[in-house]
């Protein structure tokens, strides 16, 4: 369960996160929708620890980020604009993450990749893969070490219709299996119909 | 790790060419020429040849660790770090990679130094009278160098942190010329502790006995390297992942 209690962060004299208090609970889909700017990214990097707030505070089943925990312990994670090693093809790149927590077999990292359908391009460097074939790879980063939370920012960027259905079927999967999803989105239309709670962020703050 | 070998293999080969440098120039040297560093006081031309023979080494791991730091807390480093167990824990691993690095650099140096001067039987001109101590300085000033680097990086660009500890580490060589007595001078510009003519491992009349003893030198060393990396941690645990 993820508890956000009066959040607050300013960045250069500017609130880009502003008293947010929610909970996340287990084996749920939120859908964080919002403009450009509105706070969606930073809200999710609150969460992950990636940010310090300025005020306020994130529980993670009981234990205060930057107070107890530095990180969520298990946690999938997609950020906008970040890639995998280009030089390296798919399996090589999820079993160097794999290597540093020990928690996901090659069985698992073979099965996200084939989640994903990636398994085609088993030999393919990822400097090769198309933008979508990238975001997918990035999915198959995010939910192979089975994490309880995933954070996904626009995560159906640039992947053609067939594959978003794909992506909200292993999300569904994945809510199933007890995971906790948070997908921060400005295209409502692709996510709506998976997510359990829609909460909608403007300037900074939850409109609930 | 193969990123490990290909920096194992690129110190070992600075190694040889700091070694073939300084055997090639007509200055006098001991038998572990890369722990000698610069005398003072010395003539320019003087100066810069050893100063040349004595930094290749530290410039090269400068280098090597050059983004050690702070690329890896930028794009693909954030996937690495959430999988941590936590900031500090990442920051200690980059600790221990510094100290691999080190360790490999100084071992790389001992084994030619060694290699060489058994198959050419070359005699050393200079005594050097604590050798093992002279190791133990040389190492451990080279830590408090990439320490420096390293707390730099977590405010920083990588490239300016670079810069700004190379120029140190040369200012502090080229500026205690000249003031030689003044012993305060050899702690705030430590990297003059790791040269075997500044810290009175080599006779040298002008500076025999002035640094030492040892015992308080090493402490000050390692004082040095807790004390920036407590820097290090407290930067760490507030730094912000963008």
């Amino acid at each position: 369960m993820i508890e956000i209690d009066d959040l607050s962060k300013k960045l250069k004299k500017s609130d880009v996160l502003q008293n947010i208090t929610y909970t996340f609970e287990k084996g749920r889909i939120y859908g964080l929708v919002g403009k450009n700017g509105s706070g969606k990214t930073m809200l999710l990097r609150a969460i992950a620890g990636l940010i310090i707030p300025t005020e306020g505070s994130v529980t993670i089943d009981g234990k205060v980020l930057h107070k107890d925990i530095s990180f969520p312990p298990s946690i999938g994670i997609i950020i906008e604009n970040l890639e995998l090693l280009p030089q390296f093809d798919a399996e090589t790149n999820l079993k160097i993450l794999a290597a540093i927590k020990k928690t996901a077999s090659l069985k698992d990292i073979q099965h996200a990749i084939k989640r994903l359908e990636l398994d085609r391009f088993a030999t393919l460097k990822v400097r090769k893969y198309s933008l979508g074939m990238k975001q997918r790879l990035n999915i198959a980063q995010a939910i192979f070490e089975k994490p309880d939370i995933i954070l996904l920012d626009e995560p159906t960027n640039a992947i053609d219709e067939k594959g978003v259905e794909r992506v909200l079927d292993i999300l569904q999967e994945e809510r199933d299996r007890g995971a906790t999803i948070i997908i921060s989105t400005h295209n409502k239309d692709d996510v709506f119909p998976i997510c359990d709670e829609i909460i909608e962020i403007s300037n900074g703050r939850l409109k609930l | 790790m193969t990123q490990f070998r290909n920096d194992a293999f690129i110190l070992f080969i600075v190694a040889l060419i700091q070694y073939v440098y300084v055997m090639n120039d007509s200055l006098a040297h001991s038998s572990f020429p890369f722990l000698d560093g610069v005398p003072t006081p010395v003539s320019y031309p003087h100066l810069v040849s050893y100063l040349v023979g004595w930094y290749i080494s530290i410039a090269a791991s400068s280098f090597i660790l050059l983004g050690h730091i702070s690329d890896s807390l930028l794009d693909y480093g954030k996937y690495i770090i959430l999988r941590g167990k936590s900031r500090i824990s990442w920051l200690m691993s980059k600790a221990i990679h510094m100290w691999r690095v080190v360790l490999i650099l100084v071992f790389s140096q001992l084994i030619v130094t060694t290699f060489f001067q058994t198959t050419l039987d070359s005699n050393p001109v200079l005594e050097l009278t604590h050798p093992f101590e002279g190791i133990l300085f040389y190492v451990l000033t080279i830590m408090a160098i990439l320490s420096i680097q390293m707390i730099l990086e977590l405010h920083m660009k990588s490239q300016l942190a670079f810069i700004l500890t190379n120029c140190y580490v040369l200012l502090s060589i080229t500026i205690v010329e000249g003031f030689s007595q003044k012993k305060v001078l050899f702690h705030v510009f430590f990297p003059n502790l790791s040269m075997g003519f500044r810290n009175g491992m080599i006779a040298n009349p002008t500076l025999q006995e002035i640094i030492g003893p040892f015992n308080e030198l090493w402490l000050f060393l390692v004082v040095m390297i807790l004390f920036l990396l407590c820097l290090s941690v407290i930067r760490i645990k507030k730094i912000e992942l963008m």
